[in-house]
């Protein structure tokens, strides 16, 4: 029994025929993450039921005060999209990207509370694949690194096996987003002293490694350390993205559209 | 229906119930307390019931543990059948153990489970590790000391003999 075990510890990691088996196993693992979501649904279904007229009222007002400004924005939006697809015909750039998304529900965490994962209500019945980019509201949140059948699951943007590449949005200069294992922090590696960074610079997915989409928001720069004595800076950055607070994440589908 | 098979049910619903746990949603800083629900279950069965709980029953728990955490495939599998086979060699023996040489007993199997996860985990590239991966080790071994009478008692007013 123990040496079945040892060997699977050591050929799971290295075998690509594992991941469908894996996949298949997944489907045990529905029915507990169902269970252990039962309190967090409750707890939402109660507070619907008991939350009174005034709440319900304030509520219905600033949502639609939010709904007034974003599709304000919006018009903008219409307008410099269409602006930017004449910019880029102009510069013949081959393909450009349409991404689509999908509603997931969080129905888990990693129980170990050294990795930063999440469980998703979404999984290969939906279209769910390894390496897609999983987003909220404010920003990029991670990637999904396991499919299941009916749950996929997310590695987040801090987990310390995680990196992404980005690029600051003001200037377009590349870096690697390294997570640091804390949920709140970012370290940006490798970046030389004498690069132009500082403090508030917003970080961008740079569309580098073909595995996030360009151009979404990753993370905030927060401290700025530059020692004499040390080749690179030392770059933190706080993740835009509520990587511990999100209920609903948004799963990314690209298409790439050939423009004419 | 006979105690026999209330006594299967019993450790079913008990394991079960164990996972359930073991994958609850925790707030940040409790999570690095979560007791190992999962091992003292089946310590508690190995104990209780050597004919029926076996190093088999405690490797299949092990990999829908992984299956679950989506930790390495095995390495909860692997670590759970050397946990049974110590104490399945031993049973009866640490059956007249006192609670808190059980509890010590607990603690040292916990601190064994964790290295192996640690070591399973660096096998996939996370090389990061904090210290307070090491808290369960006295939170599962404390938890022992309410576990096993609560759970003498359940087996009792459920199963009848």
């Amino acid at each position: 029994m123990g040496g079945l075990a040892l060997a699977l510890i050591l050929l799971g990691a290295r075998l690509e025929s594992m991941a469908p088996l894996r996949t298949q196993l997944s489907v045990v693992a529905a029915p507990f993450y169902w269970l252990a979501d039962v309190p967090s649904r409750l707890s939402a279904q109660f507070s619907g039921v008991f939350s009174s007229r005034s709440e319900l009222l304030e509520e219905n007002r600033a949502l639609r005060a939010e709904s007034l400004i974003l599709n304000a924005k919006l018009q903008k939006y219409i307008e410099l999209s269409t602006e930017n697809v004449r910019l880029r015909e102009l510069m013949n750039s081959a393909e450009r990207v349409k991404d689509t998304v999908v509603v997931a529900e969080v129905v888990g965490v990693a129980s170990d509370p050294n990795r930063h994962m999440l469980v998703v209500d979404k999984g290969s019945r939906d279209n769910a694949f390894v390496g897609q980019p999983v987003i909220d509201a404010k920003g990029l949140l991670g990637q999904i690194v396991d499919v299941g059948v009916y749950h996929s699951r997310v590695l987040l943007i801090t987990d310390s096996a995680h990196a992404i590449p980005v690029r600051i949005s003001r200037n377009g200069l590349r870096a690697v987003a390294e997570g640091s294992g804390r949920i709140d922090e970012l370290s940006v590696a490798h970046v030389a002293a004498t690069t132009d960074i500082q403090v508030g610079d917003l970080l961008v997915s740079s569309g580098l490694g073909d595995r996030f989409p360009s151009g979404y928001p990753v993370g905030e720069v927060t401290r700025v350390a530059i020692d004499p004595g040390k080749p690179f800076a030392e770059i933190n950055a706080r993740p835009l993205a509520e990587l511990d607070r999100s209920r609903n994440v948004l799963l990314v589908f690209s298409e790439k559209i050939a423009v004419e | 229906m006979d105690s026999h098979a209330q006594g299967l049910i019993f450790v079913a619903v008990s394991l079960l119930a164990a996972l359930v746990l073991t994958i609850a949603p925790l707030s940040a800083g409790l999570a690095w307390l979560r007791p190992d629900w999962l091992m003292l279950v089946l310590i508690y069965w190995l104990l209780a019931m050597p004919e029926n709980v076996g190093i088999a029953l405690c490797w299949m728990c092990g990999i829908v543990q992984d299956i679950l955490l989506g930790t390495v495939l095995g390495q909860n599998a692997f670590s759970l059948a050397v946990v049974a086979y110590i104490i399945q060699i031993s049973y009866q023996q640490l059956r007249m153990f006192s609670l808190r040489k059980q509890a010590a007993l607990i603690a040292l199997l916990e601190l064994f489970r964790i290295l192996v996860d640690q070591w399973a985990q660096n096998l996939n590239g996370v090389s990061q590790t904090h210290w307070l991966v090491f808290l369960p080790v006295f939170s599962t071994a404390l938890l022992w000391f309410f576990l096993r009478p609560m759970m003498s008692w359940l087996q009792r007013l459920f199963v009848a003999y």
